[in-house]
């Protein structure tokens, strides 16, 4: 990678960034500079090959960024002229320094050493560095937020690592190696910037409960970060649940120095991207290889996330800073899963449980309605009932009211018969009466199947009729006879008189007595 | 899926309510509580078929680089 032109990049970045009032990432970001730096693009073709530029932002810096790269190349190739002819024509001192720093910058380097001298500036921290076997020594320099985002505090006699990049500084031709990231050497270093960390964190109360955010309901929107490589995203895969979760995922580093930039571009990334929760999750290591959980700038990244943030470190002795200072820290990514699943695994049982509620709650108020509606009818039935019995009770005393004036009208009928039965036979029944009885007496209708002999009885009736009017007595007295009669007998034969017996005799009108004084036999 | 998640919420919500107004009454009026079963079997449906298997999206994305 040329150095240089990374340099270039960079300032020319910065100036656009500030012309703009927009952030330097959002011009180009470094992964994509680095790589303009890397592949030195000559043309509009070479350049949209690299990630991060489309038409729009070629359209927009592509001829800056072409310019910068020709620019950079006519150096190098002055570089090389200069080196043709150097022997010939001596180099300005400051010409001679482009070219070394030219030279310098290609190569970066990481060293070990330890802090011996200390000067922290308001941007910028010089130091030296020695080396602890031999007491070698290089200057070198350290910008504050590359510094601020090691998490180290430089101590004199600490013993550090270095990254970066020789550079000679032209004024003073003082060579220093300049520094783009610092880790600290050791456990038992790591130990105590740990425990110095955690208690001043833990002053400011950044680990307090009470600043947590709970984790939301049903989360859909996942921002997650973690390495793409390893066991962490298939535990997490194999274990979190089928709800439709949206999951936006960045593959950062979780080891080593270079992951606590990753991991702050990471989580910078979601602080614009509409998710609920963001995932922060890796596996179990070493405190070495933990070192960027353990970092001031990240934890501090992490307290300030608009959404909760639920970490899930493999398990360790010591938990990781930014696991303390995470809303919610679980010790595996299958935990992360899990807790991820909870709301909704709740949301299933609260379903099925109001489902039975409500319809039990429901079922036994028709239960009780019904059996309301049943009292009620009970109670209707008994009343009817009631009422009922009284009307048969009614009905029955009428009916013996009734059999009684029945049985009254039959007493009455009787004796009226009884009565009427002597005084008739007592009565000179005419036969006029009697043929009127039949006629009107209920013989009648009884007798109706005989209307057609009607006539017929009425003949015989008329005879017997004729025939007594032909014997009446009286009929014969009208005649002129005369009816002789012996203490109340009629006389047919003198064998019933004797001589002297006094008689009656019967005329048409009147009577008299006579005294038998011969009696003829013939 | 259309994001249900503010439904799904919404929804436990009022079904809770709908519990909870079972509980709270002391009599309850048949025709109010008929109406109550409607909208809660309406609700347990949409839960349902919300919380019924549904495979997840994954997406990588890239990090915005901000090193300055």
């Amino acid at each position: 990678m040329d150095n240089e032109l990374l340099q270039k990049l960079k300032e020319w970045r910065k100036e656009k960034a500030e012309t703009e009032g927009i952030p330097v990432f959002r011009v180009f970001s470094n992964a994509t500079i680095e790589a303009i730096a890397q592949f030195k693009p000559t043309d509009k073709e070479a350049l949209l090959k690299i990630k991060g530029i489309r038409d729009r932002k070629y359209d927009k810096y592509g001829e800056n960024v072409l310019a910068l790269v020709k620019e950079e190349d006519q150096n190098f190739l002055e570089d090389g002229f200069n080196e043709e002819v150097r022997n010939d024509e001596p180099l300005s001192v400051s010409d001679y320094l482009d070219f070394l720093n030219h030279q310098l910058n290609r190569d970066n380097a990481r060293i070990r050493g330890e802090i011996s001298s200390l000067d922290i500036r308001d941007r910028v921290i010089y130091f030296s560095l020695k080396d602890s076997e031999d007491g070698s020594l290089i200057n070198c320099l350290i910008w504050k937020n590359v510094y601020q985002l090691s998490g180290i505090e430089f101590e004199v006699g600490m013993e550090i690592i270095l990254s970066g990049y020789p550079d000679i500084y032209k004024p003073s031709g003082r060579l220093s190696f300049k520094a783009s990231s610092a880790e600290l050497v050791g456990e038992g270093a790591l130990r105590i910037a740990y425990e110095k960390l955690k208690a001043k964190l833990q002053k400011e109360g950044l680990f307090d409960e009470a600043r947590k955010k709970p984790l939301p309901l049903y989360p859909n929107k996942i921002g997650l970060i973690t390495s793409k490589s390893g066991a962490v995203m298939a535990d997490f895969s194999a274990n979190i649940g089928k709800f439709g979760y949206k999951i936006s995922f960045i593959d950062s580093r979780v080891e080593g120095q270079l992951a606590t930039e990753e991991l702050l571009d990471s989580i910078k990334t979601f602080r614009n991207k509409d998710i609920d929760v963001l995932v922060i999750i890796r596996g179990g290591g070493s405190m070495e290889s933990f070192l960027p959980f353990n970092n001031e700038t990240l934890v501090r990244e992490v307290i300030n996330f608009p959404v909760p943030v639920l970490v899930g470190i493999g398990h360790e002795k010591d938990v990781s800073l930014i696991g303390l200072a995470s809303d919610m820290m679980v010790s595996t990514p299958t935990a992360v899963a899990n807790t991820l699943n909870e709301s909704w695994e709740q949301a299933e049982s609260i379903v099925i449980l109001s489902e039975q509620k409500i319809i039990s709650k429901f079922r036994n108020t028709i239960q009780e309605k019904k059996d309301y509606i049943r009292d009620s009818l009970d109670k209707m039935k008994n009343a009817f009932q009631k009422i009922f019995n009284d009307f048969s009770k009614a009905q029955e005393s009428l009916k013996i009211g009734f059999n009684s004036i029945k049985n009254r009208m039959n007493e009455i009928d009787r004796r009226l018969s009884g009565a009427l039965i002597p005084v008739f036979r007592k009565m000179n029944f005419s036969v006029s009466s009697i043929k009127d009885n039949i006629y009107n007496s209920i013989a009648k209708e009884i007798f109706a199947g005989f209307i057609e002999n009607k006539n017929k009885f009425e003949e015989s009736l008329l005879l017997y009729q004729k025939q007594l009017v032909n014997n009446d007595p009286k009929r014969q007295l009208k005649l002129g006879y005369s009816i002789v009669m012996k203490n109340g007998r009629i006389l047919k034969t003198t064998s019933d008189i004797q001589k002297g017996d006094v008689v009656t005799v019967g005329l048409n009108e009147g009577s008299f007595d006579s005294e038998v004084k011969i009696i003829n036999n013939k | 899926m259309v994001d249900k998640k503010i439904n799904l919420k919404e929804s436990l919500s009022k079904l809770n309510g709908i519990v909870e107004w079972f509980d709270e009454q002391e009599e309850v009026d048949v025709e109010i509580g008929l109406a109550k079963v409607k909208e809660g079997a309406e609700l347990i449906k949409d839960c349902k078929k919300r919380l019924s298997e549904v495979e997840n999206e994954f997406k990588e994305i890239q990090r915005d680089i901000d090193k300055e």
